[in-house]
């Protein structure tokens, strides 16, 4: 055994050094021949005849030396070797050929590559946590549409508490929080966690420790573990953490730890991980409050299901002493699903269009090689005739078009690691992860089976048609040699039905897409976004709240606040250019930010929370409605004298006003934002003051509705009112200003009249109201901006691929139409002719596209809004649009044979 | 004649190896006229066959190639065993013996 391995390897050596070594045989053969003629003449032979029989006894020269050749090589390896090079010869011998076939390689495979890596990186890769796959979401589903939502603090300890299938179950909830100290004040986004939370993702501070049991106890709770960016910008390069702190909202935290670079969760962007603790009392850890979120760890051996029965359990025994929780419940969801289950369909989508275009790509590409091996018939001949067999030369056609798709895998590679590197920055807004996409080793592996399949692909037809030949018939001195069978144009026919098949698909599917977007673009938001520029102001609540009234839910605990918004509103009024200014604590497209149940109090109160009425709740400072251009329909917007100690008025969405005065005018009707005594859960009464009783606003005004949530989802009812008296402790507010000139230009100005106020305020997201529309429909844009990319490619490729097939043909028939017109055919006529097989081809591909677009356009369904999947309008302009351009194909080399001259196409042979 | 080859071709490894350890040092054309002659040329070989299955004993190790000198001053790539290849020759010989005593015992009982 060791034995022949040893032999082996030494051939395989023989293979790079066999110069050498064929030269060394050659000279030990001429050496035997020598002592062998030696001896025949010492015995008398003559020279001649000496060498003769030495030659003879040999068993020829060149036997042996194939014999040897063969016993020390590895054949096979070599005709390989000898394949290639007869490869690379044939491809630079057709330089342009070559050019083409490779190039519309690399762009097939590299955007196959491309959209791999995007795949790859959401659907495919673990996240990047210690065993990622015990990894859970657990939510609160309410209601029979199961929405995701919020758990409360004291339900997330009791699950904490009693739960058996989990190794870990945490809570969590974004903030973003004012850090100071530093040489300007930052605003950033911070994770504040249960104290488990790092261990359950398993992942480890670089440096310091993690969070403790302890630190979720109030007054333990200062102590903060930062980003790797974060502390590099504070204290440099040394982790030596003893004994810094960092202001966070105006209180020194101690930092304890550094999270490793490159630590995300959820959102990229998270600069410090910040524990989850409450001051005894605080409404916050209460049931009045809804917005943390759970993530857990499976115990090994548990699925996901039975950890779900098991905190149901619980979730059932809270529901017996709450009624509000009746019909609520806890869904368990992998992590990964839970992180990117809203792209997959469309990344998956877009992953099965790029491979359509590899397909028509590959279509084109073999109708290039069949007439290629056309052209190389009588070569094939020639080979065949001198011995070669069938299978030798298939083999050959093989190792061309593989040579070639593996040189365009990797130039695709390359193409690949530019457009994943693309991807990766323009995607971070749209797509989950996003900040992971790359070429990652997976990507080089799937790059090389594509290339090797694709190249498999390509040369097999053209391989067995090829070699394919009557041998008498080509090599008859005068033949053409590149006569062209019925069946190979049948072949090539297929191959230009099917691209004609696929390329409708696509644009089908980016049809759709397309028009799914222009009616989201003209959806009426409500508002006018051009000439608004919007930025987050956070206060920070030990400076601008009296948290002792704050308890008592006495409004006059946030005058310093309400004073800050009124100056600074006035301030930015009267700087030159500003035309209307206000404030919101969520601006339009950016989701529900406060959900609040308001009692209607014109009729009698239903018997709990339950019979209340959902509202969006929004608080407004300034001119609100004229800043956003929204429109009030009925009444009067707010003004100045809306002041704290005014009476509480209100302006409710149309939505609302539609819902609940159907037929009658809600002006003057009263209303409450806040439950009753009666219907607060019970253990709330401690946090409330005694004379606890909701304020009463009268509806003053209408507006018109407005699209706070995501771009395609209907207004919802909602309720303003003025800041001043309703802000119940909100510290983070949206200030929107419309300017007369380029917005743009107001941001200096104002973050001037912020610090005027207070230098230690930082100001955050500056955008204009553009901008957060565009970003609102970034992700149908940009499916719909690929998509459509794909189609064209397929359509742009089917139409030189119909142009390739027509332009082979009237040269192959040349002869033909040459007679023909001879015979007095008119131009019209052959143009017909031509026209008329073109579109046979087309017809029968757009009838099997549409047989097939029209179940795969129903995938699409989930991410189209407002557009049917079978949309006529779309798939009769696809139809149309393929036809004209399959027309214009077949139309310029129809003419050309129109235009043949009879006398030189007989001629000529 | 071609029943003879066939034999050879088995037999050939057996023969070159033995022939090496009789004689020492030898080139390819040495081999094959030893094998020729101590067969009372019986045996006629194409000596052409017998380089392949040098190469094989080379690259497996049994035997080790150097160039040199001839008697006749030519030179020559001469042949020699390695300590693999003499044991190897003892091996193949008591296989050999083995074999050839069956075959015989068995000839001789089905011809009575």
């Amino acid at each position: 055994m060791m034995r022949s391995l040893r032999a082996w390897w030494i051939r395989l050596l023989y293979v790079v050094s066999r110069d050498r070594r064929e030269r060394e045989f050659s000279e030990e053969l001429e050496s035997h021949l020598q002592m062998h003629v030696d001896d025949n003449q010492r015995a008398g032979m003559s020279a001649v005849e000496a060498r003769r029989v030495a030659l003879l006894k040999l068993g020829g020269l060149d036997r042996t030396r194939e014999q040897i050749r063969d016993r020390s090589g590895i054949p096979m390896i070599e005709t390989l070797l000898k394949d290639l090079q007869f490869a690379s010869r044939s491809m630079r011998r057709a330089p342009g050929f070559t050019a083409v076939v490779l190039l519309t390689l690399a762009l097939g495979i590299g955007a196959n590559a491309v959209m791999f890596s995007v795949v790859n990186t959401l659907l495919l890769r673990p996240l990047p946590y210690a065993d990622p796959s015990a990894l859970v979401m657990v939510r609160p589903a309410t209601g029979t549409n199961r929405t995701p939502a919020f758990a409360a603090p004291p339900d997330f300890y009791r699950y904490r508490e009693q739960h058996r299938t989990l190794e870990h179950l945490e809570a969590f909830y974004f903030r973003n929080v004012n850090v100071t100290g530093g040489p300007e004040p930052e605003r950033v986004l911070a994770l504040t966690v249960s104290s488990g939370f790092l261990a359950c993702l398993g992942v480890q501070p670089v440096s310091g420790r993690g969070f403790i049991a302890q630190h979720e106890q109030w007054g333990h709770h200062r102590v903060v573990i930062v980003s790797d960016g974060l502390w590099r910008r504070r204290f440099g390069s040394s982790r030596n953490i003893a004994g810094q702190s960092i202001p966070i909202d105006g209180q020194p935290h101690d930092v304890i730890g550094i999270l490793p670079a490159g630590f995300a969760f959820l959102n990229p962007e998270i600069q410090m991980v910040t524990p989850m603790a409450f001051e005894p009392g605080d409404n916050m850890n209460s049931r009045n409050n809804y917005f943390l979120r759970m993530v857990g760890r499976l115990e090994t051996g548990t699925s996901h299901e039975q950890a779900a029965a098991d905190l149901n359990r619980i979730h059932a025994s809270i529901a017996a002493e709450f009624s509000t929780y009746n019909g609520t419940s806890i869904s368990v969801q992998p992590l990964q699903d839970a992180l990117v289950g809203s792209v997959r369909r469309a990344v998956l989508i877009l992953l099965g269009a790029v491979a359509f275009v590899l397909l028509i790509s590959c279509a084109n590409l073999t109708n290039l090689l069949l007439a290629r091996a056309v052209s190389r018939q009588r070569e094939i001949a020639v080979r065949l005739a001198m011995g070669a067999t069938r299978r030798r030369l298939i083999r050959q056609f093989l190792i061309e078009s593989l040579s070639l798709s593996i040189l365009g895998g990797v130039l695709g590679l390359a193409l690949a690691w530019l457009g994943a590197n693309a991807v990766n920055l323009i995607s971070r807004q749209v797509l989950p992860r996003a900040e992971d996409i790359g070429v990652h080793p997976v990507v080089f592996v799937f790059t090389f089976a594509v290339a090797t399949a694709t190249g498999i692909a390509l040369g097999l037809l053209p391989a067995l048609h090829g070699t394919r030949v009557d041998l008498a018939e080509c090599l008859k001195d005068g033949s053409r040699g590149a006569s062209d069978g019925g069946s190979r144009q049948r072949l090539r026919a297929a191959m230009i039905v099917a691209e004609i098949a696929l390329s409708l698909v696509l644009l089908a599917g980016a049809g759709l897409m397309v028009k799914s977007l222009r009616q989201l673009l003209h959806v009426d938001f409500g508002f006018e976004s051009a000439d608004v520029l919007t930025m987050q102001i956070n206060l920070p609540q030990q400076k601008y709240v009296n948290l002792e009234q704050h308890r008592q839910f006495d409004a006059q605990a946030y005058r310093k606040a309400v004073r800050f918004y009124d100056d600074l509103i006035e301030r930015v009024r009267s700087l030159p250019g500003t035309e209307a200014a206000g404030a919101i604590n969520g601006l339009p497209l950016m989701g529900d930010v406060w959900a609040k149940n308001a009692a209607l109090l014109d009729r009698p109160l239903p018997p709990d929370i339950q019979g209340l009425s959902p509202i969006q709740y929004r608080v407004v400072a300034g001119d609100y409605f004229r800043a956003l251009g929204i429109r009030v329909l009925r009444g009067r917007a707010f003004n100045d004298r809306d002041t704290q100690d005014a009476p509480k008025v209100a302006i409710i969405s149309q939505a609302m006003a539609r819902r609940h005065w159907p037929d009658q005018d809600p002006l003057g009707k009263l209303i409450s934002v806040n439950p009753p005594l009666s219907m607060l859960p019970p253990e709330s009464f401690a946090a409330v003051s005694p004379g606890y009783e909701p304020g009463k606003f009268t509806i003053v005004g209408v507006a018109a509705d407005v699209r706070y949530g995501s771009p395609d989802a209907e207004a919802v009812p909602l309720v303003y009112v003025p800041y001043s008296q309703g802000s119940e402790g909100e510290m983070s507010m949206y200030l929107a200003v419309r300017s007369f000139t380029d917005p743009g230009t107001l941001a200096s100005a104002i973050r001037g009249q912020v610090a005027a106020i207070d230098p230690d305020q930082p100001i955050a997201a500056i955008q204009t109201m553009d901008a957060r529309m565009s970003a609102a429909v970034a992700r149908p844009r940009l499916q719909a901006n690929v998509l459509t990319a794909f189609a064209v490619s397929a359509i742009l490729l089917a139409a030189i691929g119909i142009y390739g097939v027509m332009s082979y043909g009237v040269s192959q028939r040349a002869k033909e139409i040459g007679i023909r017109i001879a015979l007095g055919a008119a131009g019209r006529d052959v143009v017909g002719l031509v026209l008329r097989q073109g579109l046979s081809m087309t017809v029968v591909g757009v009838a099997i596209g549409l047989i097939a677009a029209l179940p795969l356009a129903q995938l699409l369904r989930s991410l189209l809004f407002d557009v049917s999947p079978a949309d006529p309008t779309v798939f009769v302009a696809i139809v149309v649009l393929l036809l004209a351009t399959a027309l214009v194909a077949a139309w310029i080399p129809a003419r050309r044979a129109a235009r043949l001259d009879p006398a030189s196409t007989l001629r000529s042979d | 004649m071609t029943d003879q080859a066939a034999v050879l071709q088995g037999t050939l490894t057996l023969m070159i190896l033995r022939t090496l350890e009789s004689m020492g040092p030898l080139h390819g054309y040495g081999i094959a006229r030893r094998i020729e002659q101590t067969s009372g040329d019986e045996l006629a070989i194409n000596y052409g066959t017998l380089y392949p299955a040098l190469l094989k004993l080379e690259q497996e190790g049994y035997v080790k190639a150097e160039w040199g000198l001839s008697d006749n001053n030519r030179r020559a790539k001469f042949y020699k065993l390695t300590r693999a290849g003499h044991k190897r020759v003892e091996q193949e010989m008591r296989d050999w013996e083995r074999t050839s005593a069956i075959l015989a015992k068995f000839l001789a009982g089905a011809s009575s």
